[in-house]
């Protein structure tokens, strides 16, 4: 049976995990957006219910799917069906946010379990608009984590951060990595 | 009779991995009236005379290899920097003063149009001639003469291209103490180590801070973390790579003092500012005394989203924050050139993200994981990136 791969994106309500995805996907990204109707209303008009999906296509046509988890903590429960199989995962947290912080620990704490057998880099988005903290303040919440967590001041339209992130994550699994030609 | 008397010929000159201003001037230079005996290389042959700029990773090296292929070099250095004179190879401190540079082309082009009369004697009576003298000649038009040169000007330029953040050093023997003076620099020669002190002083005593350079003042305003200075890019890359003519003066001044003065200044985030100088300081060197023995001890991660990145960043962090690693032993393991890895240790040291273990501990192997997958998607991202 053919091997799927996964990289699974998450974060809070907002973080920007579908643009994140679709910054980077090469086919048409997936939405499952339903209007908003709890607090989520107040922050976008739309939010992911179920998940989202994109694929990165490699040359040999292998597939690595790119799996969004909703944000609200009340799906967490699919959470680790979604992860199952995972290379590694990509916690974005909106730094516009003032429980960024709280976010941060939150979802690593929930995660943790993944983390340990695969990788995790963070990305701070929203840092230019209005920022809530310092990536130091940031860095002072996963002090205690070891191995050192990548973390990035990240704008997810942008395909270059996302692709920083990606690369950061391969390393991270294996720094002898190789490129191959 | 075979030879033919040529005219004086004008020399051709490579400005070769200036900075902006630096070329335009030169370009000015050698295409007005002011330097007729030479003149720039705009044709795909070979220049006769390269011009390179010592504050962008010249070494003892690159200016030995142009020795030995006869390629004639003047290199444009800083007072307090002086690279090493050859015969083929001129100096020239800096600020430039035309007349100097006039002369040191009509030096050479008088060198050039006498090996060049030799030449035509030797046409003219080959057969009086032993076989090694000609060999001797390497005239800067002979086919050998023209071979080597490409070869330089081509070597050189790749170099530059590669090693542009991290020095072209070779990898050292930490046991052989020779060697180790080579990647040993002295921080405080530098303007990241004042930089990164200024800092320090400005939050600890909640005071701005003014830093004397020689091309003017550099303001660190603690409130948003940025420095503000009022040269451009150029000067500024010249301040980060060079050393420091005397000891930096750094001044405490308050915000109501300072803020006259920052009228249109640039503004950089400290963090970066404080990166690029030491990476720019450091050319492939770690602060003297650095145990190359000893683990690294990595605190946080870089923001590389927002900092001057060079290639191997990643997989040196990754290696460290995964890691017990010497500095040596991460190069040998990542089987990388020394250089990268000494570059970053100075940059994460320099921005308080790494140092060196107190404790000698036996470096850890670095395993291997299932790559095929991994390596897939990393060439598939570098591809689109």
């Amino acid at each position: 049976m053919r091997k799927h791969h996964k990289i699974i994106f998450s974060g809070p309500v907002g973080a920007g995990k579908t643009t994140a995805i679709n910054s980077i996907s090469d086919i048409p990204t997936i939405k499952t957006e339903e209007s908003a109707s709890d607090e989520t209303k107040d922050m976008k008009e739309t939010t992911t219910v179920a998940l989202d999906y994109g694929a990165i296509i490699l040359p040999d046509e292998t597939k690595i799917h790119l799996y969004g988890t909703p944000g609200q903590q009340r799906f967490d429960f699919m959470w680790d069906i979604l992860t199952q199989g995972g290379i590694g995962l990509l916690l974005l947290i909106d730094g516009n946010d003032s429980k960024a912080l709280e976010n941060l620990s939150t979802f690593i704490n929930s995660f943790k379990s993944f983390i340990r057998k695969t990788s995790v880099v963070v990305g701070i988005t929203k840092q230019d608009m209005d920022k809530k903290y310092d990536l130091a303040e940031y860095r002072a919440v996963l002090s205690q984590e070891q191995p050192v967590i990548p973390i990035y001041e990240i704008d997810a339209r942008n395909k270059k951060d996302i692709s920083l992130m990606v690369e950061t994550l391969l390393y991270t699994l294996d720094p002898k990595l190789k490129m191959q030609a | 009779m075979i030879g033919i008397e040529k005219s004086k010929k004008k020399l051709t000159i490579e400005l070769l991995d200036l900075d902006k201003t630096t070329q335009n001037t030169l370009k000015f230079f050698f295409k007005s009236n002011l330097c007729r005996s030479a003149e720039l290389n705009e044709s795909s042959e070979k220049p006769d005379v390269l011009i390179l700029d010592n504050e962008r990773g010249i070494n003892d090296k690159i200016i030995a290899n142009l020795a030995a292929n006869n390629q004639h070099a003047v290199i444009m250095h800083m007072p307090n920097n002086i690279p090493e004179k050859s015969d083929n190879v001129c100096t020239l401190c800096k600020p430039i003063q035309a007349k100097k540079l006039k002369d040191i082309i009509q030096s050479i082009n008088k060198d050039d149009n006498q090996i060049e009369n030799s030449e035509t004697k030797i046409l003219k009576e080959p057969e009086l001639k032993p076989v090694h003298s000609i060999k001797n000649i390497h005239s800067a038009n002979s086919h050998i003469g023209m071979a080597v040169k490409s070869d330089t000007v081509q070597s050189i330029q790749n170099r530059y291209k590669a090693h542009k953040h991290v020095g072209s050093n070779a990898d050292i023997n930490p046991n052989n103490l020779k060697e180790l003076d080579k990647i040993y620099h002295t921080p405080s020669k530098y303007i990241y180590f004042h930089l990164a002190r200024a800092t320090k002083h400005a939050h600890e005593n909640k005071s701005d801070v003014k830093i004397k350079t020689v091309y003017g003042n550099v303001f660190y305003e603690y409130k948003t973390k940025l420095f503000h200075y009022g040269f451009d890019k150029t000067k500024l890359k010249h301040i980060q790579a060079s050393p420091l003519f005397a000891q930096t003066d750094c001044s405490y001044i308050t915000y109501d003092q300072n803020k006259p003065h920052r009228i249109n200044l640039s503004s950089q985030d400290s963090l970066s500012l404080i990166w690029s100088s030491a990476i720019l300081a450091s050319k492939g060197r770690v602060p003297k005394g650095t145990n190359l023995e000893n683990t690294v001890t990595m605190k946080s991660w870089p923001n590389y989203s927002n900092l001057m990145v060079f290639r191997y960043v990643i997989q040196i962090s990754s290696a460290w924050s995964n890691h017990q690693l010497s500095l040596i032993e991460t190069a040998k393991q990542l089987e990388i050139p020394q250089r990268y890895v000494f570059t970053l240790y100075n940059a994460m040291h320099a921005i308080e993200c790494a140092n060196i273990s107190d404790k000698k501990i036996k470096s850890q192997k670095i395993n291997r994981r299932n790559q095929s997958v991994l390596s897939k998607i990393l060439s598939h991202m570098f591809k689109k990136k």
